[in-house]
């Protein structure tokens, strides 16, 4: 009999257990709960429910789909290989808010009506503002801010979203929208789309995960944007904008990587183009494109915060993350190069890693869906995933000359154990179906498929791509040296604009403000001298002026003390009558 | 780069070549190495492209922002 409790619980039981454990206890009770968690989500069978009366709403707080369980368990495993990352760290601050941020992942995939939905996906930004502020440089304050505040816009919309659909059909349950559906949807879609991280909504990403701390950005790396693909594949599948909006994702964030300076940038604009495959395989809605979103979002949530975990340790090791101050580490920082370029060759599809079971997942099915040009473009963006992360980030950071002496910190045991635990998923999943590897991963996905991504013609592909853009790099190398420059994206136009609106909506609000405020008590003042002197006041319209005098000013006392007798007489009299 | 790693890049790319003749489904997967070309032409596009991106319109320097703000605070108290 397996225990029905939503894992998201399992989670955030960690928020109360952690804070009364001694301090060095903390960073090993971590792993307690993602293991619970990870439990949680293995035993519950597909089909489980577990609702619970809210008002006039049945909320479902518990729904194990086929979608939602690839999802919960590589949230709940990579939850725990971050916390193993995490085991040097002492802040009970960002334990707390890792398990709130993972655990608000784990609710809004395995929710199954809008309201839980809204609450976890505001809680998950609570807790990752708080990873990006917890580095406590002034950057990271700015741009934590501004992160909250894009995230809370997003947040809004999807409550207005919500509550017009809730108004319109009268349930809050989950439903999956057919293309355009209704205004509600619309405004849903907007909402999601700023943690799926859209164009022109993304520029959140760039700005604030490279400014996070060193553990905190392996989680935010897993969490935010996966979720939303979650929400969108099981909300907006066959969505056709989701197919061009996720095509365009996949080249801009390619594009601006290769521009980026800071290593952490560079991997968050890939966050940004890999999330793109991800809609892009939503947007085509068949069988084999929500497969294909699927395994890459799983995928995904391996490599990924690999990717994070060995940038991180060479931002530890070094204090810098600027690819104009690194380079030449490879002596040093050996084991950390070979784990960060298995998550290179995974994120660029190189065959035997995971990355090239579900880029040809989705490959097949834009081929299967005859969006050739889609399949194309979606293939010039793994070419620009392999110049950056996989030759231009190495070369310059392990490679290449010396820019500055760096005194290096030895790196902590527990990362240095997360990170080969991780290499060895990103192998494990990648692995030919002979070795049964693959279809592990295939059975994780919501359709049952037969799929064999080892055709010649597949491997044919990726490995062409990948040599051919090493050679054109080798090239062209000399012309590529970094350079202390950042880039502007479309946070330039709030940025900029910031003053004014800070003008506008500040400013001339407070203005507005202290003037009321100012007349109130102006108003008031004058009520006060009026009435404890009217005569005083009255005085000045008294024309000619005369100076206050006692006996004419001052009613004499004699009549108000007979009314004040007469009064009381008469209402003795009248009590007792009655 | 070492004269083996060289030779093996080569081999490979032949062993690819070969096998496009052995499987393909559709007609640009049969010309022999469309994909190698593909990856080669789209690798300048985005070096080049990026590099001219950068110079126009995106790259700034570190403190760009700052400025931006210093100068506009500049004004405001200039007032």
């Amino acid at each position: 009999m397996p225990i029905e409790l939503p894992p998201v619980l399992a989670m955030w039981l960690g928020l109360i257990i952690l804070p009364l454990l001694p301090r060095s206890w903390r960073p090993t009770a971590f792993l307690a709960f993602p293991l619970a968690a990870l439990f949680l989500v293995l035993t519950l069978p597909v089909g489980t429910k577990l609702t619970m009366p809210f008002a006039h709403y049945e909320l479902v707080v518990l729904q194990v789909t086929e979608l939602n369980r690839a999802f919960g368990f590589i949230f709940s495993l990579i939850a725990l290989l971050g916390g193993v990352y995490s085991l040097h760290m002492r802040e009970t601050g960002q334990q707390g808010a890792s398990l709130l941020y993972a655990g608000g992942g784990l609710g809004v995939v395995y929710c199954g009506d809008f309201f839980t939905m809204l609450v976890c996906w505001e809680l998950m930004a609570a807790g990752s503002a708080y990873l990006i502020w917890s580095r406590r440089t002034r950057q990271a304050q700015e741009a934590g801010m501004r992160y909250l505040l894009l995230h809370l816009l997003g947040g809004s919309l999807l409550l207005a979203g919500i509550i017009i659909h809730a108004q319109q059909t009268g349930s809050l349950l989950l439903t999956s929208f057919s293309p355009g559906e209704s205004f509600a949807a619309w405004i849903i879609l907007t909402g999601v789309a700023v943690n799926a991280a859209f164009i022109p909504l993304h520029a959140w990403l760039p700005d604030s995960y490279p400014r996070s701390t060193v553990t905190g950005s392996v989680f935010l790396s897993a969490f935010t944007t996966k979720a939303a693909v979650y929400v969108l594949a099981a909300l907006f599948p066959g969505w056709p904008l989701l197919l061009y909006m996720g095509v365009a994702m996949t080249l801009y964030g390619v594009t601006f990587a290769f521009l980026a300076n800071d290593i952490r940038e560079i991997l968050s604009y890939h966050i940004m183009s890999q999330v793109g495959y991800m809609v892009a395989a939503i947007g085509i809605g068949t069988e084999f494109g929500i497969n294909g979103a699927t395994a890459h979002a799983f995928n995904n949530l391996l490599y990924k915060p690999l990717l994070f975990m060995c940038t991180g340790a060479v931002l530890y090791a070094t204090g810098t993350s600027k690819l104009n101050q690194l380079g030449a580490l490879a002596s040093k920082m050996r084991w950390v190069l070979v784990l960060y370029m298995v998550a290179a060759f995974s994120i660029s599809g190189l065959p035997l890693t995971n990355g090239f079971v579900s880029k040809s997942l989705i490959y097949s099915a834009a081929g299967e869906g005859h969006f050739y040009t889609a399949k194309f473009l979606l293939i010039l963006a793994s070419v620009g995933t392999f110049l950056s992360v996989g030759i231009k980030l190495p070369y310059y950071t392990w490679f290449h000359e010396k820019k500055a002496d760096h005194v290096l910190k030895p790196i902590p045991k527990g990362m240095m154990a997360a990170m080969a635990a991780t290499a060895f998923f990103c192998i494990f999943y990648g692995l030919p179906p002979m070795f049964g590897m693959t279809q592990s991963l295939l059975a994780q996905l919501p359709y049952a498929i037969v799929y064999n991504p080892f055709t010649i013609p597949q491997l044919v592909e990726a490995i062409q791509v990948i040599i051919f853009t090493f050679l054109a790099f080798w090239i062209v190398r000399e012309k590529l040296t970094p350079k202390d420059k950042i880039s502007l994206d479309v946070d330039w136009f709030y940025r900029t604009t910031a003053p004014a609106f800070r003008t506008v909506f500040i400013r001339w609000v407070n203005v507005f403000f202290e003037t009321v405020e100012r007349k109130a008590f102006d108003f008031a003042h004058y009520v006060t001298r009026m009435s404890a002197n009217p005569i005083e006041l009255m005085r000045a319209w008294q024309t000619p002026k005369r100076d206050f005098d006692a006996d004419r000013h001052r009613p004499p006392l004699a009549v108000p003390m007979l009314l004040t007798l007469l009064a009381t007489v008469f209402v003795i009299a009248w009590s007792y009558w009655i | 780069m070492k004269a083996w790693q060289w030779i093996a890049i080569v081999l490979l790319t032949a062993a690819t070549v070969v096998g496009q003749f052995i499987e393909h489904h559709y007609w640009w997967e049969a010309i022999p190495g469309f994909f190698a070309a593909f990856a080669f032409a789209g690798c300048m596009l985005f070096m080049f492209g990026g590099k001219f991106l950068g110079k126009i319109l995106i790259s700034k320097a570190p403190d760009y922002y700052e400025k931006l703000h210093q100068s506009k605070e500049d004004k405001e108290n200039a007032h």
